[in-house]
Order: structure tokens, then sequence, then C-alpha cells
């Protein structure tokens, strides 16, 4: 039977607040979780992240005291079920094997979305990026091979094939270049808002991560490799946030936030193997189902809309994390040498010398070593050849095949 | 360019559209903004070719604005709740898809990089498209309101579709 979270009965606001010791969670166990699991736990952070944040956001540009009042108890709860979703992660999980999992989330969430979306354009933009973040899990995978040292392997656990994807010293391009066609709130398929939004999640909550943990590492290749990554992630928060309608209200965009959570949680609670951290997406779907009520009263009463007109008529097919080696390989295969040329994707041999993608290329790479780059030539100075896990055969783009992998 | 453009023209006086007297006031205020709209678009190009980029490009972008505000309060405070009215939505899921590849154009028409010639040509097929789908609209889908909406409903499509255009046009100028 389908679900539908406008139809369902939530936990009532004042019975959702927690005592310490319920959001301390007991971290998950770095060598046994399910790679999957762990994806679900990077990727809820996010979302619940962005709650947060666009809900103060929301507060910061209304003078309607009620209303802050009814953001700020939502959001005291949102923060709750940040905290109780992101100290799941174990103190003995080192930042660069958490952000090995950032990196998986990025290409399997961006592969199903891309697979799953109902708009062919927008299915271009999830591919497009799919490439770019498929490389960094490459250039991190050799960072952790050469600095803890460990096996990315152990983490991405065989799901996901780690090899380069469109070289990150390539991906840096003019802002103006990042900016994509917005869909229509109105318009366009629900599931496009959804997956639009999820994926600016990941990738803002990625962005945080690397502006705040990139200068950790003690080493300078550690250091110059966050930041620069950092910056791309940058550019795929400019692309994503840019497919959003910026028409909506701040109504309607809480409303959609709210069902992505209910989508996301329903999602996650299907397909979870641990049955601890199912009891946990469980009880914030039921949470969420009462933000969302919330939220929609909000828009009925501040915008006098009906929230039904933006959202699906039933929950869609549930977000799956699984293995998409032949799909990546297929994007691989197609679009590697694609870059952006205003709103549109072109082969990067395309454009003229004198277009700005060269000339941003030179302020930011100049005559310094590239950290990216320079990663794999220390991997193979040191270990004898870089680090790739090709599980499904050789590289699928020629020029991108190994020559040295250790 | 294109005679075409010149050909298929039709000033904003005579437009096809359907000729039913209708009462509520939502068909009035989306009527005189499709006027609006489509001469605008006509004025560019019946006479972008002889105007320099910078009158031309101006005045795509207050025609831009104009339509973008009109057609994201139309789908809003008109589609969305004649959706929900319709036992058929199909008509108005069509008219969201043209607004979608009118979108499409408009952005591509913002482009600095497109030469005049083919911004020319593309500015074209917005007003076909435009042309197109106001005729649609003002035909099928008004029937279709005026068949399955009451009063009510349509007195606040005018009502919202008001107070969205006003909001709206400030988004996107």
């Amino acid at each position: 039977m389908s679900f539908n979270p406008l139809k369902e009965r939530g936990v009532p606001l004042e019975r959702q607040l927690r005592n310490w010791s319920e959001l301390n969670s007991q971290p998950y166990d770095k060598d046994s979780i399910d790679p999957y699991s762990r994806c679900r736990v990077i990727v809820m952070n996010g979302i619940e992240v962005e709650a947060a944040m666009y809900s103060h956001q929301f507060s910061r540009h209304s003078a309607n005291l009620e209303l802050k009042r009814k953001l700020a108890m939502v959001r005291r709860v949102e923060q709750q079920q940040q905290k109780a979703v992101n100290w799941l992660i174990p103190g003995d999980e080192s930042t660069l094997e958490v952000t090995i999992g950032f990196e998986q989330v990025a290409v399997d969430l961006t592969a199903w979305v891309a697979q799953a979306e109902p708009d062919p354009v927008m299915k271009r933009v999830y591919e497009f990026g799919l490439l770019e973040d498929f490389d960094h899990l490459y250039r991190y995978a050799n960072l952790l091979d050469m600095t803890e040292p460990k096996k990315a392997a152990a983490i991405v656990g065989g799901l996901t094939e780690i090899m380069p994807g469109r070289p990150t010293i390539l991906e840096h391009r003019h802002p103006h270049d990042d900016l994509r066609r917005p869909l229509n709130l109105y318009g366009s398929d629900p599931l496009s808002s959804l997956h639009a939004l999820t994926i600016m999640c990941a990738e803002q909550q990625t962005m945080n991560f690397y502006m705040t943990i990139g200068n950790r590492p003690i080493e300078p290749i550690a250091r110059g490799l966050y930041l620069e990554i950092g910056q791309i992630e940058e550019q795929h928060v400019t692309q994503y946030e840019s497919l959003l309608d910026a028409s909506a209200t701040w109504c309607e965009n809480l409303v959609v936030h709210e069902y992505n959570e209910c989508y996301l949680y329903y999602s996650f609670m299907q397909t979870e193997v641990d049955p601890r951290l199912k009891a946990l997406w469980e009880l914030h779907l039921g949470m969420e189902i009462e933000h969302l009520r919330l939220a929609c009263e909000l828009m009925r009463d501040m915008d006098r809309r009906d929230p039904e007109a933006i959202l699906p008529p039933e929950m869609p097919e549930p977000v799956t994390f699984r293995p998409n080696k032949e799909y990546v390989r297929k994007v691989l295969a197609e679009q590697v040498e694609l870059t952006a040329d205003e709103l549109e994707f072109v082969p990067l041999s395309s454009l003229p010398k004198s277009h700005r993608y060269h000339q941003y290329q030179q302020a930011v790479h100049g005559k310094s070593s590239v950290p990216s780059e320079a990663v794999i030539t220390e991997h193979e100075a040191r270990k004898g050849g870089e680090y790739r896990l090709e599980s499904e055969g050789p590289h699928p783009v020629e020029h991108l095949k190994m020559e040295n992998a250790s | 360019m294109t005679s075409r453009a010149k050909t298929k023209s039709h000033s904003a006086t005579e437009k096809p559209k359907s000729s039913k007297t209708r009462k509520a006031r939502i068909f009035e205020l989306l009527k005189a903004e499709h006027a609006e709209a489509l001469g605008m678009i006509e004025e560019i190009c019946e006479n972008g070719e002889t105007m320099e980029d910078a009158e031309r490009l101006e005045k795509f972008d207050e025609f831009r604005a104009a339509l973008m505000a009109h057609s994201q309060a139309e789908a809003r405070a008109f589609y969305a709740p004649l959706k929900e009215a319709a036992s058929e939505p199909a008509l108005v899921l069509e008219a969201d898809v043209e607004h979608i590849v009118v979108q499409r154009l408009l952005e591509d028409l913002s482009s600095p990089k497109l030469d005049a010639e083919r911004w020319m040509a593309r500015a074209t097929v917005v007003m076909e498209l435009l042309e197109h789908h106001i005729e649609e609209e003002e035909g099928e889908l008004f029937d279709l309101a005026e068949s399955e909406c009451d009063e009510e409903t349509l007195a606040k499509m005018a009502d919202d579709f008001e107070a969205e255009k006003e909001r709206l046009t400030e988004i996107v100028a």
C-alpha cells in the first residue's frame, strides 16, 4: 500500500525532545558497519544540517514573532535529530576515513538520483557532477593509502569502484559556468524538487565538512587536497542550488524540506540493514511527519496555498544505496570529456583558448603544484604506483587506464 | 532574420483567442497580460534585426521579467487549483510543459554567447510557442476552468494571481 506522510499521524511535537543520553548515540563499529549504512548516516546528517540552517534563515527574514516561535521549536528538535545522527560516527574513524564515506555518498547517491530523475535536463546535471565526485573518491583513496595508511576498499566494501573520473584538475571552472536551468515548483515533477534538494544538501554538508576539517591534517599534501576539493564542492553547491525554483516562497520551501526529510527517513527505513539504525530512521520519520504537518499548516495560513500542489501524491520509490558500477562506467565512457559553458555541457576541447575557463584555470593553478595531481604523483613515488579499485575490469576510458597501480 | 517572424506575427490587438465572453475576473487579468507579453516579443521579433544589441537585450530583459513573473504567478494561482479541481488535468499538465519549454528558451536568450542571428531565431520560436500556448489556454483551459471551478474559486484565483504577480515581479526583475 502506498505511503503518504500527509495522511499519517506523527509524534506530537511536545513529545519529541530527548535527553542527553538518548542523543549521545552509541557509535557504529567502523570495521563492521555496512558501507551503505555509513552512507545513510552521512546523508541524514547533511539533511538535518540543512533543515536547521534553512529554518534559521527563514527566521532571520521574518519579523513575525509567532512564526519565529514555531520555527524555533521545530528547529530545536531538528538540531537534536542532527546530533543523534551525527554522533553515530565513531571517534576512532579518522576524518579521512569519514571523507571516503562522504565521497561514496556523492557517487552512489548521485548515481541513484540521476537514474531516477524524470527530467532529462536535470539528469544530465547529476551525471555531470557524478563524474567529478567519482574522481574525488580516487584522490582521497590515494591520500588515505599514503598517509594512514589504509586501503579505501575496506571502507567502501567493494560496493563502489575507485579510479579516475573527470580529473579534478580540470573541474575548476569560472563561477558563471556552474549555474544550471532551474526547475519549476509548480510545473516540474515534484520528485525533481526532492532530488535537487537532496543532492544540494549532501554537497553542502560535504563542503561544510571539508571547510572545517580540511586544516586538521599536518601533511601539506592532505591540507592541499582538502582545500582544492573543498573549492569544487563550492562549485557543486552553486550548481545544485541553481536547480531549485528561486521563486518559491519561504513556506513552500519549508514544506518541500520537511517532505524530503520524511521521504529520506522513509526510504532509509525501508532499506536499512542495521536494526539499531532502522529504529532511529523510523523514530525520526515519526517526528518529521509532524514537522511536515506543521509546515503545511504554515503554508496554508501564510501563503493561502495548498501544499498538496507541490508534493507527490504518494511517496516516490525509496532512495536506495546500491552499487552503480556499470552505470558509472557508462557515464564515464560517454561524458568524461565534458565541461560546462554557460548553461550547457560541452566537450572541453571545444572551448576556444580565450574562454574564461582557461583564464580561471590559470588563476587557480598558476605555476604551482596542483594537490589533486600531486597526491597521485606522491603515491606513485612512495608506493610504486597509484591506488585503484577496479573490480569490473580496466578503466573504460583509454587515456585513464591504469599504468602503475599498486 | 526571419521573414517567418514577420509573416506569422500578430499585433497585440489581433491575437488568435477565444471569442467567448467570460465573466470571471481571472480570465480578464490573464488575457490582458498575454496580450502584453505577446506584444513585447512581437516587437522584438519584428524590429530586433535593426536594433542595436544593447537595445534588443534591454527589451528582451523587460519581456523576460514580465513573462517569468506572469507564468510563475499563473502556475501558482491558476494552474495549481485548476489541476486540483479538474477531473482530467491533462490539459493543465500540457500547459505546465509549455511553460518549462519557454523558460528554457528564455535562458538560452539570456546567454551573451548567442550571435544575433541565432538569437533572433530563438526569439521567433518563443513567440510562436507563446502564440500557441495562449491560444490553447484562452480556449480549452479557460473552458475547463469555467466548467470545473465555482465562482468563489475563480474569484480566489484572481486575488491570488494579483498577489503572486506583485511578489514575483520583485524576484524575477
